[in-house]
């Protein structure tokens, strides 16, 4: 039988006598470890451990990995090896798999970082594909109130997570910028006893940013996150208002912001539409010029208006794939001409795939991150285990809701049924499609999406667009680290291991 | 009775009245320095220091008419002909009764003093600068027993290396309480290829023995079995070393990967890093070091040498993996000319004080002074390999 | 089109599972003939009568590969992950580990 692949460059050493050569270490026969594979192309197969460490092998091999018939004096033994796919020893080799398992879910104990506040669904955007319904700017009912801000705040210090993040949205979450100070204010004397530290970020479209509200967030220490769609033609045609002027305030209250507070204080957003799918450069450029340090290319998400719009269907996975691998050829060319730029759904995945560490990304996490990722309180009281479920909510699908503040306390929800039955019927051990595929170590579950797509919070992954679009990606990066230049290998490694 | 003029680190010297029993290990001091524990030798340079004989077990007479005087005091004798000048004050020797051999153990102004512990190994690494000779040394443990308890309160650092330290067993537990109550600010660096702790008791008894700044480095010299295996010639060592090393970090002992870099350990460098990365990140740091042409690295060194300018990017790849983990990464014995940058942040000036050599080449190389150079074993061999950093 | 598949070589699940992932192409109703299966598969309208064939054969050969390391590794599989989590603290000592 020929033999697989190339066979160790040692075998041909000589040494002098007294020593034997490298054959006579290469044992026969080796046991198998749990792993799962998915074709690629090139006629390679994707190996991967249930740590989620991966190889890739010529498919050939494949068969002969499984039946015991793979030389050991091959490199593809000994790449396996490595990732204790096979073994020599199988129990030295089952405990170096359990170390790194139990590695990556160290975050799971802590869960909840994300605290949501939706302080108004009032906007002055009337944006196409809208993941929140909106109100205009007048009607007050819209607002939360501080009875509900103060019990949601205590619940933001029962828990487990000594980092925990509070973030303002909406709507236009500004508009009521009194209920942000409030929120600020009394967190920070709750915390006085709690001792932790909480990061506050103010997710805004920037309109009704003013010198009292750069003040106060000097003064407190607060993050701005925007939304950047793209260049002016493009954010404006994306994000109508009154004047038509989105993309100048957006910019004017970037620069302001980046100015008065430094660069690290606010970051952007985007959003895809059918418009933005064939100008990936534009974009990246558009983010450059105002001094932004990355890009999430984020494809559009199924909800609010985007849905009764239909622009989530204007495009498929394909097309989507198709754009993202521009701009992200893009952002690697910028970095070799020595512009260091990041991209981070690339540095997201590359996290999960080469690094040892946990992410806390809320859709990409087994099980979902619902309310273990994130918790929103909206603007009525109602509490809902990610952004996702409140957006289900304003199509009239309160299948996400977990509770309301005034009637459920945080043990109620936490240890409930509600929430209990929905974190275990998003794992994937449990999920046809995902239980034995080989990229879920890197993937992880969206209930909020299958059940906007296919009104199900497991779905059909093989007609899923969560699935496809994001297996489409891993593929991506599997086939630049296995077959890129040696600059691309070594960004992405500082990408993966990137704090 | 021969004066023997050349003198090398262990050497038969004119001696007199040594007495019977076999050893005298003590420490060198000059006349007139202050009382201090344990055996004390007089470095006498006139008749007129034998006057401070009192409490020395042993008198080193630099010349001829200090060793005639000496010899009628009846305290044990050695004469050091004027012309060796190294042996100097708070160096530690032993002088063996029956010979008058003599052999400095420790030379204090060395930062690096390594107690040979055992010749025995059971490893056999093909390019072993120490091959291993299995005798019965056991003489060496009460020899760095006494040693140790005559080391200054200031020294740094004890180094125990081999064969392999771990095969003393509860010989080296010993050793480290000598180190930890006589020596207890010294920090402990300990060599062995690790295979011993795979017995987690004998783990354990190395924890309890507490010593409170102790280090192990253990080498590893690939990602698979194989091919470690064949480096150090012992089958099933890569799996034992693996083991040995989840057991020291079960119970909290520090550790140093080492890996010497030759033909047999280059080709998968990067992908040991890979391996350590993802499987040993608990390690404290991890050192590479160039090829030493000394025992069977040198009856080898025809196929393990390889040009360090030929494995250079597979090394800086290494080490960017590592650091990009976070692991700490050192680089020793390579000159600085041959490392990319990020092996050249990582490069550290060392090869034991007695060895750094350059090149005439090197003269008119800026870095210079902070490059370790060549051991004096592989110099010519970068001959036409050095390009001087401008 | 009809395919038939050895008992004796493939389980059922490796049917299913190949019929759940090429669902997007293809449908396929599978029936018991003794000591085969007979895997009726129907192309959806933009696929080929041969390129449903060949990737269904593709999946099942992959489905079927999937169940033999299963089949060899899961008990393997369950003590790792139990000795991953009981390290986590997620139940008591008392708890048995969940498989």
């Amino acid at each position: 039988m020929p033999i697989l692949g190339q066979n160790s460059p040692l075998r041909k050493l000589q040494l002098r006598a007294s020593f034997k050569n490298v054959d006579h270490y290469e044992k026969p026969g080796y046991g198998l470890l749990p792993f799962d594979f998915a074709r690629l192309q090139g006629g390679k197969t994707l190996i991967v451990n249930p740590a989620g460490e991966f190889r890739t092998i010529p498919t050939e091999s494949l068969q002969s990995v499984v039946e015991g018939t793979l030389p050991t004096s091959s490199e593809i033994y000994r790449d396996l090896e490595s990732i204790q796919a096979i073994s020599n020893d199988v129990q030295l080799a089952g405990e170096l798999v359990s170390n790194k398992v139990a590695a990556k879910q160290e975050s799971l104990r802590e869960f909840t970082g994300l605290h949501i506040f939706v302080t108004t669904l009032r906007c002055d955007h009337t944006c196409q594909y809208c993941q929140v319904s909106r109100r205009n700017t007048g009607e007050g009912s819209y607002d939360m109130s501080k009875e509900h801000a103060e019990k949601a705040l205590s619940w933001v210090f029962k828990s487990p997570r000594k980092v925990v993040k509070i973030e303002f949205q909406g709507g236009e979450s500004m508009l009521n910028f009194t209920l942000i100070k409030w929120v600020v204010l009394r967190a920070k004397e709750l915390n006085k006893e709690h001792g932790k530290t909480i990061a506050f970020v103010i997710a805004t479209n920037l309109t009704p940013l003013d010198e009292d509200i750069l003040s106060f967030a000097e003064a407190h220490d607060l993050h701005f996150s925007t939304s950047l769609d793209g260049p002016e033609s493009l954010h404006n045609a994306n994000r109508p208002r009154p004047g038509k002027n989105s993309y100048q305030k957006a910019k004017d209250g970037i620069l302001r912001i980046q100015e008065r507070l430094g660069r690290d204080r606010v970051s952007a957003l985007m959003t895809t539409t059918q418009k933005s799918l064939s100008m990936p450069k534009e974009i990246v450029d558009e983010y450059l010029s105002l001094g932004l340090d990355g890009i999430f290319l984020r494809p559009l998400s199924p909800y609010g208006f985007a849905i009764k719009t239909k622009s989530f269907k204007k495009y498929d996975s394909r097309e989507w794939l198709k754009f993202y691998q521009e701009g992200l050829d893009y952002v690697i060319e910028l970095n070799r001409q020595g512009i260091p730029f990041y991209e981070y759904y690339a540095g997201l995945l590359l996290k999960k795939m080469l690094s040892n560490r946990g992410t806390h990304y809320v859709d990409l996490q087994n099980p979902s991150g619902t309310a273990i990722g994130a918790i929103v309180f909206n603007y009525n009281g109602k509490i809902y285990g990610s952004d996702e479920g409140r957006m289900l909510a304003e199509m009239e699908n309160e299948e996400l809701c977990l509770g309301h503040l005034d009637t459920d306390t945080y043990e109620s929800v936490y240890s409930g049924e509600k929430l209990l039955s929905l974190l275990d019927i998003s794992m994937q051990e449990g999920s046809p499609g995902c239980d034995q595929c080989a990229f879920r170590h890197w993937c992880g579950s969206d209930p909020a999406y299958h059940i906007a797509m296919q009104q199900d919070p497991v779905g059909h992954k093989t007609f899923s667009g969560f699935c496809s679009r994001n297996m489409g990606l891993m593929k991506i990066i599997i086939d630049k680290l296995e077959n890129g230049d040696d600059f691309t290998k070594k960004l992405f490694r500082a990408w993966a291991w990137r704090r | 009775m021969e004066t023997i003029t050349m003198v090398t680190l262990s050497d038969t010297l004119a001696h007199h009245s040594l007495g019977s029993g076999d050893s005298i290990i003590a420490k060198a001091f000059r006349p007139g320095s202050p009382p201090r524990q344990g055996d004390r030798a007089l470095l006498a340079a006139t008749p007129a220091d034998l006057s401070h004989i009192a409490g020395h077990s042993a008198i080193l007479a630099l010349n001829q008419d200090t060793f005639e005087a000496a010899k009628q005091t009846g305290v044990a004798t050695v004469l050091i002909s004027d012309k060796l000048s190294h042996v100097e004050e708070g160096d530690i020797l032993r002088i063996f009764r029956n010979t008058g051999s003599t052999r400095i153990l420790i030379k204090k102004k060395h930062r690096q003093n390594p107690f040979l512990l055992t010749e025995r190994c059971n490893n056999y690494c093909v390019m072993c600068s120490q091959p291993p000779r299995d005798i019965d040394d056991s003489y060496l443990v009460e020899e760095a027993l006494r040693t140790i308890s005559l080391l200054d309160q200031d020294t740094p650092e004890i180094g125990f290396t081999g064969g392999e330290p771990t095969l003393l067993g509860d010989g080296l537990i010993r050793l480290f309480n000598r180190a930890k109550n006589m020596v207890p600010n010294a920090s402990v660096h300990c060599l062995s290829n690790g295979r011993q702790f795979k017995d987690a008791e004998f783990t354990r008894k190395i924890a309890e023995a507490g010593h409170p700044d102790l280090m192990f480095g253990v080498p590893l010299y690939a990602d698979n079995a194989a091919d470690h295996d064949y480096v150090v010639q012992a089958e099933g060592a890569f799996n034992e070393t693996v083991k040995g090393l989840l057991n020291l970090r079960r119970f909290g002992i520090r550790i140093e990967i080492r890996c010497v870099l030759h033909s047999a350990t280059v080709d998968r460098l990067p992908e040991l890093a890979r391996y350590i990365a993802k499987n040993l990140i608990f390690v404290d740091h991890i050192a590479f070091m160039g090829l030493e042409a000394m025992g069977f690295g040198k009856s080898n060194f025809t196929t393990l040498w390889v040009d360090p300018n030929k494995y250079s990017a597979k090394l800086e790849e290494a080490i960017s993996i590592l650091r990009d983990a976070g692991c700490m990464t050192k680089v020793y014995n390579l000159p600085l000319c041959v490392l990319g940058d990020a092996s050249r942040a990582c490069a550290v000036r060392s090869i034991s004080d007695w060895k750094n050599e350059y090149l005439p080449a090197c003269d008119t190389c800026t870095s210079k002074s902070s490059c370790c150079g060549f051991f004096a074993s592989t110099k010519h061999h970068y001959e036409n390999l050095v390009k001087p950093i401008s | 089109m009809e395919l038939r598949f050895n008992k004796g070589v493939y389980d059922k699940e490796a049917l299913l599972r190949a019929s759940y992932s090429l669902a997007n192409i293809l449908t396929v109703k599978i029936d018991d003939a003794g000591d085969s299966w007979c895997a009726v598969i129907t192309p959806s309208a933009d696929v080929t009568v041969d390129t449903a064939r060949d990737e269904f054969l593709i999946a099942a050969n992959d489905e079927e590969l999937r169940r033999t390391i299963r089949g060899r590794t899961e008990q393997l599989r369950m003590l790792i992950l139990a000795h991953a989590y009981s390290r986590t603290k997620f139940s008591a000592p008392e708890t048995p580990a969940q498989g």
